[in-house]
């Protein structure tokens, strides 16, 4: 498993594995189009396969953080308050995969693995709090990198759903951010912006070791968590 | 205004926004000022670079001159609890708020924005004394400038503009930032309570036109100017100042 997400996460290999996710066909006689195509580095069913593959980790992580959650901080346990948010915060990754995967996108991996060095993310509040607004913001990389290629490949109904994602995306590093106390929570002026490519993105989270680790915490499938979504109180949860 | 009480959709639509105003449609009276002939006409034609940060740049400019306004008047609000005074985090917020408000703003103008009017109107008085009322226009506010730039990143696409789509997302994805703090404020249990940000709008212009509808440009309220509150931004702990 760790070799075949290895071989996809090789920009080479996205564009050999990657097929087309049939979303738009583009007129070729558009010769703008054709020169703003060639500036993307990625195809459409790449970004998306990516981008469901990032959505799954996410519902798997935060089913596993809900799941043990009485286990938090010595056993005070994660406040109420801060379950339910997890949980909305896990319904909307979940309608966010199932939208990718509607439309075509095939998630690299459903197994995902908790490297030792990200442990205390499993035991202790803060630390958990502080991973998700890395993640997040790798996220929201992920999604503005998503919406300059959809700008590039001609899809600019791609490019505003990658917005009202990354949107939400941005609202969860935000309350990240509070819950930790950060003050100002709400620190950054613009968001940021570190990827080219949905690819790189994709990169970084294979450096964190969650897509495949010797020596894994723990490893964790998606179909043990996708079933238990709660998606109470949460709305907007189509396009 | 609106009550926090969410429409059955359990979200803000574009029908609150406008039902908020009592107005009725876009057809507005000629005899009003230049700023809201400009807002009507933006939004019935189809749009342009300029077009669109024009009216973003407005859009900037109100949020720096209200947010402004209640960072000045902070002790004089009414909390729901009876206590007087904003909450000292509340005031740190806002102060950061405001800051990325006129970094946008300095962006906007620097790139060759006008906006169509620096100067704005309160239609509630309770949004400068009623703490609840503040955060609900907050909340309001920000869900119609996060529908203008989502707007404003599919027309930059179209135009096949990808530079322009990432800067509409790096700010529009901090006005969702602020949406979510203003619930959060307001005590909502689930601050991000939505799956996907709200598209309201086809067009940047019907935006300002609903900002206008709101009363907030053009209106009968209170006067605010933007060069009252302008110099006196703070960006204490606020980075990315700029788009990288």
């Amino acid at each position: 498993m760790t070799d075949r997400a290895d071989r996809r996460l090789d920009r080479r290999g996205f564009a050999k594995t990657a097929g087309i996710a049939g979303l738009g066909a583009l007129a070729v006689s558009q010769i703008g189009t054709l020169r703003a195509m060639a500036q993307s580095k990625e195809s459409v069913a790449d970004i998306i396969n990516i981008a469901a593959t990032a959505e799954a980790l996410a519902v798997t992580l935060t089913g596993a953080v809900i799941d043990g959650a009485q286990n938090y901080d010595g056993g005070k346990g994660l406040p109420p308050s801060i379950v339910a948010w997890v949980k909305a915060i896990q319904a909307e990754e979940q309608a966010h995969y199932q939208y990718l995967t509607k439309a075509g996108a095939k998630a690299l991996t459903l197994t995902f693995t908790v490297p030792q060095d990200l442990v205390p993310i499993t035991k202790d509040s803060h630390a958990l709090l502080s991973f998700v607004v890395s993640a997040e913001t790798v996220f929201i990389g992920a999604y503005i990198a998503a919406a300059v290629e959809f700008a590039q490949l001609g899809q600019p109904a791609l490019a505003q759903v990658a917005f009202q994602v990354a949107g939400v995306e941005c609202e969860h590093r935000v309350l990240a951010n509070f819950g930790m106390g950060v003050t100002p929570p709400n620190n950054l002026g613009f968001e940021q912006a570190p990827f080219q490519t949905v690819g790189e993105a994709a990169a970084k989270i294979k450096s964190l070791g969650l897509l495949g680790t010797s020596n894994p915490a723990a490893t964790l499938n998606y179909t043990d968590f996708s079933g238990k979504v709660d998606p109470s109180g949460v709305s907007g949860l189509t396009v | 205004m609106l009550e926090h009480t969410e429409s059955a959709r359990g979200r803000l639509s574009r029908r609150d926004l406008i039902k908020m105003a009592g107005a009725t449609g876009l057809g507005l009276a000629l005899t009003q000022g230049a700023a809201v002939r400009g807002i009507a006409e933006a939004a019935m034609q189809s749009e342009d670079i300029e077009t669109i940060i024009n009216i973003a740049a407005t859009a900037e400019a109100l949020a720096v001159t209200l947010t402004g306004a209640v960072i000045r008047g902070a002790a004089v609000y009414t909390n729901a609890d009876g206590s007087k005074g904003l909450p000292p985090i509340v005031v740190t917020v806002l102060k950061a708020y405001q800051a990325s408000e006129q970094a946008h703003f300095a962006f906007l103008t620097k790139a060759g924005a006008k906006p169509l009017a620096l100067t704005f109107s309160v239609p509630d008085p309770k949004i400068a004394t009623d703490t609840d009322a503040m955060y609900r226009t907050l909340e309001s506010l920000e869900t119609a400038f996060i529908a203008a730039y989502m707007s404003a990143a599919r027309e930059f696409a179209e135009m096949q503009k990808p530079d322009l789509v990432k800067v509409a997302l790096q700010i529009g994805g901090v006005e969702c930032e602020h949406r979510a703090l203003a619930r959060l404020f307001l005590r909502d249990p689930l601050p991000h309570n939505l799956a996907f940000e709200q598209k309201l709008f086809t067009q940047v212009g019907e935006a300002a036109a609903a900002l206008q509808k709101l009363g907030f440009i053009g209106g009968a309220g209170t006067p605010v100017r933007y060069a009252d509150f302008a110099g006196s931004v703070d960006t204490a702990g606020v980075t990315q100042l700029t788009p990288t």
